[in-house]
């Protein structure tokens, strides 16, 4: 697998320009790679988040334990970031699962080193609190769908945003995402 | 120009490709604006260079016979030297992209940048093949006026350049909308 760094580079500078000098030292800290098969876990309740990954190749879903049921509450794919996140900011335990849905390789770079960039380089500590701002707003408004909007309308914001999700993520997924059964989204859109 | 870093520049630019070729559809196909090309039409129109150019390459260099001083290092002539300062990042000027070579609102897939790949490796091997020629003896014609003619060394360098300016112009376009995931 090549390398991916121009990719993750591109999403730093569409936040914010980034000096030649940032960038080396962002990349070159970015370079840990993880190769999971499927069903295999990036992280595991319990676990505290110590990186921050980029997806090189493949999906996965995080999803939270419940008794009869895992809610899945999001995914990520080639091109993403990713990590546990609330772990990932307060160091404790991760309360939900990041799960391989086919074989997948991410790279990483660490907290420590990450957050170390802070004080050399301000722009990437903006970079990153844009990031977290898209993230933010996508979170409240996934909030606001699930409270207020019908199945239908859950289904149809769903294809209006991301409409090759469907060649990505196994249905049964897709469906506990959209909190609806197998059967429904089989209704609204037929296999 | 030296073949060493035309080289190591295409080298560069493969593997940087080959990321292109994860990434989904919806941010390969994302405008900027609406007259200006996204993603897969910036690969569409290296693949249209490469075409013409690395078959004109290739049959030049079956006229010429392999020159025990072949060379690593050329100065440029002076068409050379213009058609690539022409693909100088730092040029900001707008080219008025001939019609056939502009792939604007043709159908486009993901296949293009897979074609676009065998391409780059193609150009390495011509690279790593020239050092046995005088590329001086070399004569391509340029695309759109055939009657004009680069030298071997110009017309690797401007292939690479070219190469650059417009992977560079598709990692600009490339929308990374909502990257991060929590």
């Amino acid at each position: 697998m090549s390398h991916p760094h121009s990719i993750i580079k591109r999403i730093f500078e569409s936040q914010v320009p980034i000096s030649a000098d940032a960038a080396e030292q962002l990349l070159s800290s970015w370079t840990k790679e993880t190769v999971l098969k499927r069903n295999e876990y990036l992280i595991q309740q319990g676990e505290i988040e110590t990186q921050l990954f980029y997806v090189v190749d493949g999906a996965m879903r995080i999803y939270y334990p419940r008794e009869d049921e895992e809610i899945c509450v999001g995914f990520a794919y080639t091109g993403n970031l990713i990590c546990a996140y609330p772990s990932f900011i307060h160091q404790k335990p991760s309360d939900y699962y990041i799960q391989a849905l086919g074989k997948t390789t991410d790279i990483s770079i660490s907290r420590e080193r990450f957050y170390g960039l802070f004080d050399r380089f301000r722009e990437i500590e903006t970079c990153w609190r844009m990031l977290e701002e898209e993230a933010l707003l996508g979170k409240i408004e996934r909030e606001v769908e699930m409270l207020t909007f019908t199945p239908e309308e859950r289904y149809a914001r769903l294809l209006q945003r991301s409409p090759h999700i469907f060649q990505l993520i196994p249905r049964k997924y897709i469906a506990s995402y959209l909190r609806m059964t197998p059967e429904t989204l089989s209704r609204l859109k037929p296999a | 120009m030296q073949l060493q870093r035309l080289a190591s520049t295409t080298n560069n630019l493969i593997e940087a490709v080959a990321q292109f070729e994860l990434l989904p559809i919806e941010m390969l196909t994302h405008r900027v604006h609406p007259a200006s090309w996204n993603a897969l039409e910036c690969f569409e129109h290296l693949n249209r260079y490469a075409r013409y150019y690395h078959l004109a390459l290739k049959k030049a260099i079956s006229k010429v016979a392999p020159f025990a001083q072949g060379s690593d290092s050329y100065v440029h002539t002076w068409i050379g030297r213009k058609f690539i300062g022409m693909m100088n990042p730092d040029n900001t000027k707008k080219q008025k992209t001939l019609k056939h070579l502009n792939p604007l609102l043709s159908p486009l897939s993901i296949d293009v940048i897979h074609e676009y790949r065998r391409h780059l490796e193609d150009l390495l091997l011509l690279i790593e093949q020239a050092h046995k020629f005088d590329l001086r003896k070399l004569k391509i014609g340029v695309e759109f006026f055939p009657l004009l003619k680069m030298n071997g060394a110009d017309t690797l360098e401007f292939l690479v350049a070219h190469n650059q300016r417009h992977v560079a112009q598709a990692l600009r376009v490339v929308n990374v909308d909502r990257a991060l995931v929590v």
